[in-house]
């Protein structure tokens, strides 16, 4: 796909990229499929027909891998809504060919984040008691939860979302209708809903999506504010901690920003999207992380010292058992090199243009941001109240193999995605090439 | 008798062009149709960029949120006490919380369905439109009385346009 834009050829290209597939596009998916299936349905499967037994989790620590997972994905989830709602208000215009894989990264991996509460639920078929409904029992839901504000919380960002995501792509499923066949063209002339492209539905379409991204920028705030006072409105040392919010909130943008790096790449290989997807993409997020990772090494480094300076013998235990068991020390240190020494060679203009280099830096601080969820939680919870109480968790190969599981069928989702709805957005690319007029033809 | 046409362009300026000169024509209807927003080139052509009213559809939709999940929560609380040791039965910080949330999903629920609303989408008759408006043509509807339709098709043609597309209006 290397040839000056134009909107035919923009046309071509993402038709090109939802209906000519490859077989080896679809042995991959096979296998991503089958490996989510293996490592993550049937484990789960496995896990409600035994019980919660086959789990790590026993007293104090009943939140284990499944809650660090939960929180990963919350993570990742933020950064592709955010990205695409902010970038828009301030006109960004290399937010164009990348809002719509990141939206679409937001709602797989909310999904994967909704499921991860399920799995840890135990009980899974009696998931609707969380919702507050009138029942016979009379009982309802406590307003007062944290776990409550996370039912709200995350319910209206997964709406959002779905709808931000939907709603950018009408404009395209209606240009796209009458150029592909079968299910995929009575899917997008039901999904467009009889968009033409008329002045009013523009005009319309564009003031909408603005109030969209003013709703959801403190959303997104708020979604992860609220998944921090899971922990932070408890009174457990190591997590009751006033800089939760911004904290998480960091790490989520941080981990968000490094999942559309692995996305966009994986699509700009597969696509060969470079035209669409180009160096200055890359150059510009890249700034964008090494901001994310200084504000998040900060951050962690102030969570420390206030813990020191507090010198109370609850959190000293705390940051013994977390910086200098070998248990966890190795991991703090990983964490740290891949969230903050790693990324600072993207102070360097070469690494941030450069695709592989990204991808590489991304994947680190991927398996950084995973590793902080984990050191939050399982350097607490076991360490808990009193000495008597305390008992060491370590996952069973149920949740190992559920937490791999999710990582496959959360690809397995998003190239499901790209071969169902334009990942690069037709319109914006347009407006990107800019209105054909006398003086040149697009 | 009324009838629609449709004229195409491949340029977006040449398409403005012959928008504007058959504005002298008695005209009913006059659309652009466009594959990407023309807001500030069109102005002058597009009554509708004065007006704003899905922000009210947002706003009212985002104070019903807000009060809802007020009443929600502090209803539920009272309806269901669940006493805690003398501390207030209804609590103000979890208030603010659920309302915050109620108010952003009304708010985005509101406006998405005020788009609905006010784009005019989901026709329930077919409209006039070309495949290629969606692709990379520009395009002006008009429907005129039938009488003044050659004239009006004389313009467009004159203006550049490679494509003309008559319609009944019970078409």
């Amino acid at each position: 796909m290397k040839h000056h834009l134009t909107y035919k050829g923009v046309h071509e290209d993402v038709l090109r990229m939802i209906t000519r597939t490859g077989p080896a596009y679809y042995v991959v998916l096979v296998i991503v499929l089958f490996c989510a299936i293996a490592l993550y349905f049937l484990p789960w499967f496995y896990q409600i027909h035994t019980g919660q037994g086959v789990t790590g989790l026993n007293s104090p620590s009943y939140w284990g891998l499944y809650l660090v997972n939960f929180i990963f994905w919350v993570g990742v989830a933020h950064a592709g809504t955010l990205i695409s709602a902010m970038l828009y208000i301030t006109e960004t215009p290399w937010r164009r060919a990348i809002h719509r894989s990141a939206e679409a990264m937001t709602l797989f991996a909310l999904l994967m984040a909704v499921s991860f509460i399920l799995v840890h639920m135990g009980r899974v078929w009696n998931f609707y008691w969380v919702f507050p409904y009138p029942n016979q029992r009379t009982l309802w839901t406590s307003f007062i939860s944290p776990l409550m504000f996370d039912v709200f919380a995350i319910n209206t960002y997964f709406i959002s979302s779905l709808i931000f995501l939907y709603f950018g792509m009408i404009p395209d499923m209606a240009s796209l209708q009458h150029r592909v066949t079968g299910w995929r063209k009575r899917l997008y002339t039901a999904l467009s809903l009889g968009w033409r492209g008329t002045g009013r539905e523009w005009h319309i379409w564009g003031k909408a999506y603005m109030l969209f991204s003013v709703l959801i920028i403190p959303l997104v705030v708020s979604v992860h504010s609220v998944v921090s006072w899971d922990f932070a409105l408890g009174i457990i040392p190591g997590l009751m901690k006033t800089i939760f919010a911004p904290y998480f909130v960091t790490g989520a943008l941080f981990s968000g920003f490094a999942g559309v790096v692995l996305l966009v790449s994986l699509i700009r290989w597969i696509f060969h999207t470079e035209s669409y997807i180009t160096e200055r993409h890359y150059d510009r997020i890249g700034i964008m992380l090494l901001v994310l990772s200084l504000i998040w090494s900060y951050l962690t480094a102030l969570e420390t010292i206030t813990g020191l300076h507090a010198e109370t013998s609850f959190e000293m235990e705390h940051l013994r058992y977390k910086f200098l068991t070998p248990r966890f020390s190795y991991p703090v240190g990983f964490m740290i090199f891949a969230n903050t020494i790693l990324p600072l060679a993207l102070v360097v203009r070469r690494v941030r243009s450069s695709v592989a280099g990204q991808f590489i830096i991304s994947l680190f601080i991927i398996a950084g941001m995973w590793l902080e969820r984990y050191l939050i939680i399982l350097t607490a919870v076991p360490r808990k109240y009193l000495p008597y109480a305390w008992h060491d968790y370590y996952p069973s190969w149920v949740e190992i193999s559920i937490t791999a599981g999710a990582f496959f069928l959360f690809v397995a989702l998003f190239m499901l995605f790209m071969k169902v709805f334009p990942v690069i957005s037709l319109t914006e690319m347009k407006e990107d090439i800019g209105l054909p007029t006398a003086e040149g033809e697009r | 008798m009324t009838q629609t046409v449709i004229g195409l362009f491949p340029r977006m300026d040449t398409m403005l062009t012959s928008a504007r000169r058959v504005r002298i024509y008695d005209i009913e209807e006059i659309t652009l149709l466009s594959p990407v927003p023309l807001e500030e080139e069109a102005e002058d052509l597009l009554p509708e960029k004065k007006k704003d009213p899905v922000r009210f559809y947002t706003f009212f939709g985002s104070l019903t949120g807000l009060f809802a999940g007020a009443l929600f929560a502090v209803g539920v609380s009272i309806l269901y006490p669940l006493p805690r040791g003398g501390r207030p039965i209804a609590v103000i910080p979890p208030t603010l919380i659920i309302s915050f949330e109620t108010l952003i999903l009304f708010g985005v629920l509101a406006t998405f369905g005020g788009f609905l609303l006010l784009s005019g989408l989901i026709p329930t008759k077919k409209r006039p439109w070309h495949n290629r408006i969606g692709e990379d043509r520009f395009a002006v509807l008009i429907r005129v009385k039938e009488e003044q339709m050659t004239a009006i098709e004389e313009v467009l043609r004159e203006g550049g346009a490679e494509e003309i597309i008559r319609f009944e209006d019970n078409d």
